[in-house]
């Protein structure tokens, strides 16, 4: 079972069962990194923790709201801190899409596609762990740190087209990367 | 409905995905994704960079008392209740959600009338201190020559228009700046309904567009 395969298990428990102690292993998991994260967006320590119990409080309550073809268990947490921040600290909306609209257009998810989500993050862990150290430091200063390119092009001195080409290349090889098939033994 | 050609750029997915966005740009793209599986494809993997980097992140040591706080207020939470769907009218369903909610929270849009042609809605939300809004151009309309001293971002939600001999047409996303300089032919036969985030005004370039944007709050 990977790593993934056993979070969804936790998120499971919760949504079917208000499994405590499944909601203890992604707490154990989830709280500290989401205080780091949030952290390193210049919120202080007494507000970070306070969003962290917010944000595993949605955890638990929205549970049976989580999909786990749609996205691993970690990418939703990321989101759901994520989209806090942006309420609690920027206070601002965050407008996202909203995947039961009618109005939305297109197909469902391929069948491959929800084995890949499922597998969970370590293609991506992989796949980012390859990367060269400048692209890698870029992506860490959008994700992590929530800076733009501009912000990223000000901040390290560098063109804004330098920086949008460094993504690129960083981007690409990544999807590269996560979209080769498994070797079947 | 065809696939959209014209997508937003890439680094404004990215901000979309990890949060950098402001609110306007993350309300174009969130309703382009509405109407382009294959940017929803591209932001799914995007997101999925932000739960790997959240798993990496080394974590801080955390107190027993704030597991245990947490444990003890999930206890008490009722669980979330989705609230029932109410159903989209028709003149609505052109506009996406999140757009819908900002446009028509009553559910129906407000027009201003600014000309013969020209109708729009303005947003509660602001890009470089301008007004996001919707406009609605009649067919045929011609947008005067104009360049743009940020940036412009134009969603198309019905109908279409030609820039620089390319149509873009629904779900389309037009990008302009300051490099640009240009005119929008409106397709004649229907009303072209656009999503529009301009980073400043517009600065026309002819005397036409001139006189038309002193009239007008463009």
């Amino acid at each position: 079972m990977s790593e993934n395969e056993q979070l969804v298990a936790f998120m499971d428990a919760i949504a079917s069962a208000r499994d405590a102690d499944a909601f203890d292993e992604l707490y154990r998991r989830f709280a500290p990194r989401v205080t780091a994260y949030l952290l390193k967006r210049h919120a202080d320590r007494a507000v970070a923790d306070d969003i962290t119990q917010e944000v595993m409080l949605t955890v638990w309550k929205r549970a049976a709201s989580f999909e786990p073809e749609r996205a691993s268990v970690a990418t939703w947490i990321f989101t759901i801190a994520r989209n806090r921040y942006i309420d609690r600290i920027r206070r601002e909306k965050r407008p996202e899409l909203d995947p039961d609209d009618p109005a939305l257009v297109g197909n469902e998810r391929s069948p491959e596609s929800v084995l890949d989500v499922r597998r969970g993050s370590a293609r991506v862990e992989d796949a980012l762990a390859a990367l060269p150290a400048e692209q890698a430091e870029l992506i860490r200063m959008a994700y992590v740190d929530g800076k733009s390119h501009s912000e990223i092009a000000l901040e390290r001195e560098l063109p804004l087209g330098t920086v949008k080409s460094r993504f690129r290349l960083a981007l690409d090889k990544l999807r590269t990367q996560m979209d080769k098939k498994e070797r079947v033994p | 409905m065809t696939a959209p050609r014209h997508h937003p750029p890439e680094a404004l997915l990215v901000d979309y995905a990890s949060g950098a966005a402001p609110e306007a740009i993350a309300l174009l793209v969130a309703t382009h994704l509405a109407l382009c599986p294959r940017c929803r494809d591209d932001v799914d993997l995007l997101e999925r960079i932000g739960g790997a980097l959240l798993e990496e992140i080394p974590a801080l040591p955390m107190a027993q008392a704030a597991l245990l706080d947490a444990k003890d207020q999930a206890a008490r939470a009722r669980p979330h209740r989705l609230e029932p769907r109410r159903p989209v009218p028709d003149d609505l369903l052109m506009f996406p959600e999140p757009l819908r909610a900002y446009l028509a929270p009553k559910g129906e849009v407000k027009w201003t009338l600014a000309m013969p042609g020209f109708r729009y809605c303005e947003l509660d939300v602001q890009y470089g201190g301008v007004p996001v809004r919707v406009s609605s151009l009649a067919g045929g309309f011609s947008v005067p020559r104009h360049t743009h001293e940020g940036l412009e971002l134009n969603l198309v939600l019905h109908g279409g228009f030609t820039d620089r001999g390319d149509d873009y047409l629904r779900g389309d996303v037009a990008v302009g700046d300051a490099t640009v300089t240009h005119h929008l032919d409106i397709h004649r036969g229907e009303s072209c309904v656009l999503l529009a985030v301009n980073e400043h005004k517009l600065v026309p370039t002819t005397l036409a567009g001139r006189i038309l944007t002193r009239l007008l709050p463009m």
